[in-house]
């Protein structure tokens, strides 16, 4: 139980969080996605989303482009090769802690 | 303060959660039904191929039967490309969202390779399992099929087109229900085509694989309407 505990404790907590959790996995499936598609995906509300990416941006799991698709701005994101690093981590820390 | 059990319980769960979102994402790239219509369309390419084929003289060099079966078959996917492209562009993406999938990697095709591999050679097995059971019950069993309807290529040809499409919506489109009825009638109507469509395996296999390469062409053409149904395009401002 003590390794159990100990392995949860050294989950990495950017990603714990579940909101944040959702998007970084939604996001290691794809080579890139753009803003509309994660809020299709995950109900989220514009501002709560921004705010998970805000987080994941400053940790550097996530990088984010502003871009235009003709007229229309258009955000795209990407996991970076440490986000993709660190949910990989977070799963096998997920695994270890069973 | 939570029990063993509990904790269990939650770790379980989130990762459920994680697998499941994982495969969400991945299903995202059949949402408006183009992965049926670019199997659709390569399927119609072979049949294009065949029929064409069928058009030249008996006498025609190899060469020119090549030619015909080679631009048949790009023209397929060069319309599967652009179909794709068109749908993906001016339907999905202002829809639900941009998403881009990550190209393969080399295990990836390994991995696919091996496993169509055996896939071949279990229903190629299987196919000669049934011909010899053919051959043996032919005497004692009066079969109220037609015998031709039991031929190995027409049990290849079954067992292949059904099997990729069943495994295709367990994957792709749990949502669509009425895509096992497309299933269903997809088995009936290769096994009927065999039965009534006489010659020779290449002018036999010509009708199934026209009605297998529209039947999955339909079925993306109803999965496309679903989505359209379902959805409204997004209002552009600001993130």
């Amino acid at each position: 139980m003590n390794q159990q505990l100990r392995a949860i404790s050294e989950l990495d907590r950017v990603i714990h969080e579940p909101g944040r959790l959702m998007i970084v996995a939604l996001l290691s499936a794809f080579k890139e996605c753009d803003f509309l598609y994660l809020l299709h995906e995950t109900e989220m509300n514009k501002g709560n989303l921004s705010s998970h990416l805000a987080r994941l941006e400053e940790a550097a799991y996530v990088e984010i482009q502003k871009t235009y698709r003709g007229k229309v701005p258009q955000t795209v994101l990407r996991l970076t090769s440490a986000g993709r690093k660190a949910f990989d981590g977070y799963r096998k820390g997920l695994k270890a802690a069973f | 303060m939570l029990t063993t059990t509990g904790l269990y319980g939650k770790l379980e769960c989130m990762n459920v959660e994680i697998t499941n979102y994982i495969d969400r994402a991945k299903r995202y790239q059949n949402i408006d039904g183009t992965g049926e219509m670019v199997v659709g369309l390569t399927l119609l390419g072979f049949a294009l191929a065949s029929y064409l084929e069928a058009l030249l003289p008996e006498n025609s060099p190899t060469w020119m039967r090549l030619v015909v079966i080679f631009a048949s078959l790009m023209l397929a996917l060069g319309l599967a490309y652009w179909t794709r492209r068109t749908i993906k562009r001016y339907i999905t993406w202002p829809r639900t969202g941009y998403a881009a999938f990550p190209r393969r990697g080399r295990s990836w095709w390994v991995t696919t390779i091996i496993a169509r591999l055996i896939a071949l050679i279990a229903v190629v097995s299987l196919a000669f399992l049934i011909r010899r059971h053919h051959w043996m019950s032919m005497s004692t069993v009066s079969w109220d099929l037609s015998p031709k309807t039991w031929n190995p290529r027409v049990v290849l040809l079954l067992v292949i087109s059904t099997t990729t499409y069943a495994i295709w919506i367990s994957r792709m489109g749990r949502r669509h229900w009425w895509k096992w009825l497309v299933l269903l009638f997809m088995i009936l109507g290769v096994i009927t085509l065999a039965s009534i469509v006489p010659g020779d395996f290449g002018q036999w296999a010509r009708p199934p694989v026209l009605f297998i390469a529209l039947l999955w062409l339909g079925s993306g053409a109803g999965t496309l309407y679903s989505y359209v149904r379902h959805t409204k395009p997004a209002i552009p401002e600001t993130e």
